[in-house]
């Protein structure tokens, strides 16, 4: 039976700005592995949506590739429309437009995000304890937390602001690498 | 031996004339033990989490007794006041624009469904964390301890010890009294036995 992985993260591990999603780091490493790619990455998703989706899909998968998300973003239950809403700093399609943007400019501050970075990353850690798995991260902050892949800003070519293909055959190589 | 404690008003010993009455003091006694109660009146799961993950290292405690508040309460960080602020249905902001916005996040965004998926995932942070830091772990609830103020849907998620379980007597405004504390007590000394 084919390995299974399983992926989250937002629109990096999303593969958002490829022409070919097939380009993108989870497909690329499953292709080497001979692996079925689960990839449930969402553009402008957040650590809380992370938090969420690993609780439902524990034990299912044998290896886990999880991509933390900037900490600022959060989310919510739109009971109207039945889904969860990803909320950004431009929460254009959060829903609540102005509930948000007060939210940024008057709740929100960078000790909350950077709290709330680290339950995410000790909440990956303590879920995942036995299981195959790798925290990457990606972003333009500082970011001091011991993740297994860290890129900051300028560590991979980009399209515009996401990896291009030669940056997903590169975070490729270095899951490879480790998991070798 | 030392012993954290952490959860909401229902921890901190509320409506007790003599604090030392309370289970947490109880159990620490029992166990001649120090107590390290960290609970506070209007707690939010997150802070309850927050506290346990990010400003102490449980693994320096031989046992955790956690008791999870109410799904509806949340918290953020004041910046002015350089402290976290915790916020429920009944919260009055000081500033009038606060207290629209947090009407509003009570009235149109939060959901049953959003509190309790929330709620199970600060559980099995809290389960896991302890499990992996080798500490030996009680989670209480007392989700069910004010049904006017606070709105629950069930939950498949399993607590050790439902503490808002109507057996335990109260005082006059719903926090229970010496004699529920006591068999509070009692109760988590039982599940610690087995």
């Amino acid at each position: 039976m084919k390995t299974k992985i399983y992926f989250d993260g937002d629109s990096v591990t999303y593969g958002k700005e490829l022409f070919d999603l097939s380009k993108r780091f989870s497909a690329l490493v499953c292709e080497k592995l001979n692996a079925e790619e689960h990839n449930i990455a969402l553009n402008g998703g957040s650590n809380r949506r992370v938090m969420r989706n690993l609780i439902d899909n524990l034990g299912k998968f044998d290896r886990y590739v999880i991509q933390m998300a900037k900490r600022s973003r959060t989310e919510w239950y739109d009971e109207d429309e039945d889904k969860w809403q990803i909320v950004t700093n431009q929460p254009v399609k959060s829903g609540n437009y102005d509930f948000w943007k007060r939210y940024y400019r008057e709740i929100y501050h960078d000790n909350y995000g950077i709290t709330d970075e680290l339950i995410c990353y000790n909440f990956i850690r303590a879920l995942l304890v036995n299981v195959p798995h790798l925290i990457l991260w990606s972003g333009d902050y500082d970011f001091n937390l011991p993740a297994d892949l860290v890129y900051k800003k300028g560590s991979f070519p980009v399209r515009r602001g996401h990896p291009n293909e030669e940056g997903h055959q590169m975070i490729c190589d270095d899951i490879l690498n480790i998991w070798r | 031996m030392k012993i954290y404690f952490d959860g909401s008003s229902w921890m901190t010993g509320s409506e007790l004339e003599d604090k030392s009455k309370r289970y947490s003091t109880l159990i620490s006694k029992h166990f001649g033990a120090e107590e390290y109660n960290l609970a506070s009146g209007g707690a939010s799961n997150n802070r309850i989490v927050r506290q346990l993950v990010t400003e102490n290292d449980i693994a320096d405690y031989d046992l955790a007794i956690i008791q999870m508040s109410m799904a509806m309460r949340w918290e953020y960080y004041d910046d002015t006041q350089k402290e976290w602020v915790q916020l429920r249905p009944i919260t009055q902001p000081s500033e009038k624009e606060h207290k629209k916005w947090l009407r509003y996040y009570y009235g149109h965004m939060y959901s049953n469904h959003f509190g309790t998926t929330y709620e199970h995932m600060f559980s099995q942070l809290v389960r896991d964390h302890c499990k992996v830091k080798g500490t030996p772990l009680i989670l209480l609830t007392n989700r069910h301890a004010d049904g006017f103020k606070y709105t629950t849907s069930p939950t498949n998620f399993k607590f050790d010890l439902d503490i808002s379980d109507p057996k335990y007597p109260r005082e006059r405004k719903g926090h229970p009294n010496e004699e529920g504390h006591q068999m509070i007590c009692n109760d988590i000394l039982d599940l610690l036995k087995k």
